[in-house]
């Protein structure tokens, strides 16, 4: 057993534990503090290689710009021992305190028994691939009575919402356009749901947020030539499940928009770490081949300029020329049709986040901190620097969608809040049970709040702790509250103006009213929904697809360690051998006892059987 | 893998006990009627005195420390007072048990009082062995042995050839552990002096002169 330091974590050190797979039965990490200063991303250097859409074209395999240099892959590596993530300092010291009290052998020799040993419990189901355990689950499912499951889709929900609510029951005429502003949810680490991903997710998914409150602000919204679509993607980490799903959906005609509807694409990437203001509008080269595409790209690109111009903090820059796209969302709509797309991002080529996708990619790797003599609820209102420059960031967004939109009015009122930036990052990276976040969700969902910062990994079970708060942070965000029952609020079928078809209303929690005692519960009705966000892989049960995503998560039992003491096998064999001693020694002695008994016990003689 | 302490210490522990068991009550079933019977009386000896103990917890109210350790004292004194005097109950209702028996069974021969006080002690003993001495067999079940904070490997050995476990709590084990086997000496060679065997008798047993014993003592008739 290895337990190793979270600095010494890298891959030519896993290469060598790796070869020597005989002798090392498992491997327990500590978390480095602080993070290590020359990076460490398990992802790959080219991520989500093969599923975008330069798989066959001179830009495919990151060729022309390495997205993430400091990948190094091992996320990707098969290991045949467990690997533990050891978060907590006092755990770590336990382990080290056994170590050096029975490990360590006194003048150079060998230590002694009893042995300090460790024991790491992970076993898994599933084996090989995705192929082989959906195969062997499918035959489980068919044919047995108590059908064993070894593996589980990676599945959830994406969230969207429309400015404008359109009909959910039917689909939208092919003259409406919808402007569809996306971003991915999750994220992912080495370590089994640990995914902080505070630039890699989290912060794109405030910004969008912010900017849906600050379009929805506007009056004028019901007179927009054109909707706009809000989506948030959940499983962009593994191959883009939702969107390959949405596009999916469309194609089949299962969701209300279909890919003819789709006006322009603006998609955040990470845009935390921007560099001297500089925010970088990416454009895909291969569908610009196409002129009109061409003309509609340009067009977008000065929309967003023109709207930038208003904000001086947020310096829009076009990479080179002919550089491909980031790994994003917008690639899976390319792939299906061509749309006139951007995505805004803070790095011209290789990534400025220096832990894609790690354990490190936390609220310290965005600069969000707080004044240690802050009170919880105090660190709600403190803007800090990162949550200014996010809603700089919304706002260009929220305007420029308004103009997208076909919004004529001027946009200096168009304006992201700050505070709320600042809520929303708090709350995911920081810590997720604050008064806020309570107010916003319903009653029953109050325990995937949890302890500290919420993790964004996508997991089988759905929908997550991100899904469902996002989706109600868009509610409280972009929705109205109505003067509805409870009742009402959960069936409003029967409520006369109210139409299920055209919006969602949920019955949240509210804030605490004055004295602090009870909560003042209320209806919000919003056009924030969930949809469904399952590899189409699994839909259409080619489970060895190269077009969709196909992972998939194994099943276990249980997941636990514990550290021990074992004695000398020789110490065991003694016992063992004077146990069997003793046994058979009292065996034979009482056999020959029981025998001479009347000689060896003398019964007192009877009165009456007198001897003469 | 330590399946092997787990059997090795069980033997220690219960060799004996099984050794007796099979080549003197195994034979008779009024003998294993009369041991399991013994067992169960000392069993409610122990969950009367362990609800004399309780009670006296809850009524100094849980405080810690000395007053903890004296409550704990006048436990072990009351349980071993009641423990006798549920020897001293069953002797009493083996008498009763006796009559009634002869009366029921007049041509076979009655259990002799020596042999019932036998017979009882050892379902006494085994009960009172199990219970003592099973936590610790189970938890040598696992791949681990004792001594992450500071006790002794030798402890499943040591514990299994001396039942009782003040060896855990105090830390000069060493004289502990020699106390407690002198202790077990005294005890077997005191019982098989009450048993009714002497120096002489044992003498004669291990010299093989005993068909010449039996025969003297018949001749004396």
């Amino acid at each position: 057993m290895v337990l190793l330091e979270g600095k010494l974590f890298t891959r030519p050190l896993m290469e060598k534990l790796k070869g020597r797979t005989k002798r090392i039965a498992g491997l327990a990490v500590s978390v480095a503090k602080p993070s290590p200063p020359e990076g460490f991303s398990p992802s790959g250097q080219c991520p989500n290689d093969g599923f975008g859409v330069y798989s066959s074209s001179e830009f495919a395999h990151c060729k022309v710009v390495q997205w993430n240099p400091l990948g190094n892959g091992l996320a990707y590596e098969d290991f045949s021992f467990p690997i533990f993530l050891l978060e907590d300092e006092n755990e770590t010291n336990v382990i080290k305190q056994c170590y050096r009290d029975h490990n360590l052998g006194r003048n150079g020799s060998a230590p002694a028994f009893p042995l300090c040993a460790m024991q790491l419990f992970s076993h898994m189901h599933a084996v090989t691939s995705t192929v082989t355990c959906m195969r062997r689950s499918s035959i489980q499912s068919t044919f047995s009575i108590n059908p064993e499951i070894v593996c589980d889709p990676l599945s959830d929900y994406n969230v969207w919402s429309m400015l404008k609510p359109i009909n959910t029951s039917g689909t939208l005429e092919p003259d409406d356009k919808v402007v569809v502003a996306a971003t991915r949810l999750d994220s992912r680490s080495f370590f089994w749901n640990v995914a902080p991903g505070a630039e890699s997710a989290v912060a794109s998914f405030v910004t969008q947020l912010a900017a849906a409150e600050a379009l929805q602000k506007i009056p004028s919204v019901a007179t927009l030539p054109h909707n706009v679509m809000f989506v948030f993607f959940q499983g962009e980490t593994f191959d883009y499940i939702g969107s390959s799903r949405m596009v999916y959906d469309m194609e089949k005609g299962k969701f209300p928009v279909k890919l003819e509807n789709i006006h322009s694409f603006v998609e955040l990437g990470q845009v935390a770490l921007r560099t001297s203001q500089d925010l970088w509008m990416h454009t895909d080269p291969m569908s610009q081949k196409n002129d009109s595409i061409k003309n509609q790209v340009e067009q977008l690109l000065t929309t967003l300029e023109t709207v930038g111009a208003g904000v001086p903090a947020v310096v829009l820059q076009r990479p080179r020329q002919s550089q491909p796209l980031p790994p994003s969302s917008l690639q899976r709509f390319l792939r299906a049709q061509n749309i006139s797309g951007v995505v805004l991002t803070d790095h011209s080529a290789a990534f400025q986040n220096r832990y894609y996708q790690s354990i490190y990619d936390t609220a310290e790797n965005i600069n969000v901190s707080y004044p240690p003599h802050l009170s919880p609820e105090e660190d709600l209102d403190f803007v800090t620097d990162t949550a200014q420059a996010l809603a700089d960031v919304a706002t260009v967004l929220a305007r420029a969608l308004y103009r997208l939109a076909g919004g004529i009015a001027s946009v200096d009122s168009i304006r992201a809040d700050p505070k709320t930036v600042n809520r929303l990052l708090f709350g995911f990276l920081v810590k997720a049970n604050n008064s806020w976040f309570q107010s916003l969700i319903r009653q029953d969902l109050k325990p995937y709040l949890g302890g500290g910062p919420l993790q964004h990994y996508i997991a089988v079970s759905s929908p997550t702790n991100t899904t469902y708060v996002v989706q109600y942070a868009l509610a409280n965000l972009t929705g109205t509250v109505i003067d509805l029952t409870q009742e009402q609020c959960q069936d409003p079928s029967k409520v006369p103006n109210e139409n299920k078809d055209l919006y969602e209303y949920s019955w949240v929690q509210g804030p605490l009213n004055s004295n602090g005692t009870s909560r003042l519960p209320h209806c919000v009705r919003s056009t924030a929904r969930l949809v469904r966000a399952l590899s189409p892989a699994f839909e259409l049960r080619q489970w060895s697809s190269t077009e969709y995503s196909t992972w998939t998560e194994s099943r276990w039992k249980d997941i636990r360690a514990r550290i021990f003491l074992v004695a000398s096998k020789e110490l065991e064999f003694i016992t063992l051998m004077v146990g069997f001693g003793i046994l058979i020694f009292s065996l034979i002695a009482t056999y020959c006892i029981n025998a001479k008994a009347n000689v060896l016990f003398l019964t007192p003689r009877e009165p009456g059987a007198v001897s003469y | 893998m330590t399946a092997a302490v787990f059997f090795g210490c069980a033997f220690i522990a219960f060799g004996p006990a099984l050794a007796l068991y099979i080549f003197t009550i195994a034979t008779e079933p009024l003998r294993i009627i009369f041991l399991i019977a013994g067992a169960f009386f000392w069993l409610v000896s122990l969950l009367i005195s362990s609800l004399v103990w309780f009670m006296a917890e809850t009524i100094t109210g849980h405080r810690g420390g000395r007053v903890q350790e004296y409550v704990l004292v006048f436990g072990v004194l009351v349980s071993v007072i009641i423990q006798e005097a549920f020897r001293f109950a069953y002797y009493k209702l083996l008498k009763r048990a006796n009559e009634g028996l002869k009366a029921i069974n007049p041509d076979d021969a009655a259990p002799s009082l020596r042999l019932l006080a036998y017979v009882s002690g050892l379902g006494f003993g085994i009960m009172s062995g199990v219970f003592s001495f099973v936590n610790t067999l189970s938890d040598s079940l696992g791949p681990g042995t004792v001594g992450i904070h500071g006790d002794s490997p030798q402890f499943f050995l040591n514990s299994g050839c001396v039942l009782p476990l003040q060896t855990l709590v105090s830390p000069h084990y060493g004289v502990n552990l020699a106390l407690a086997y002198a202790v077990l000496v005294l005890m077997g060679v005191w019982a098989f002096f009450v048993a009714g065997g002497s120096g002489r008798t044992l003498k004669l047993c291990l010299l093989c002169q005993d068909k010449d014993f039996l025969l003297f003592s018949q001749r004396s008739r």
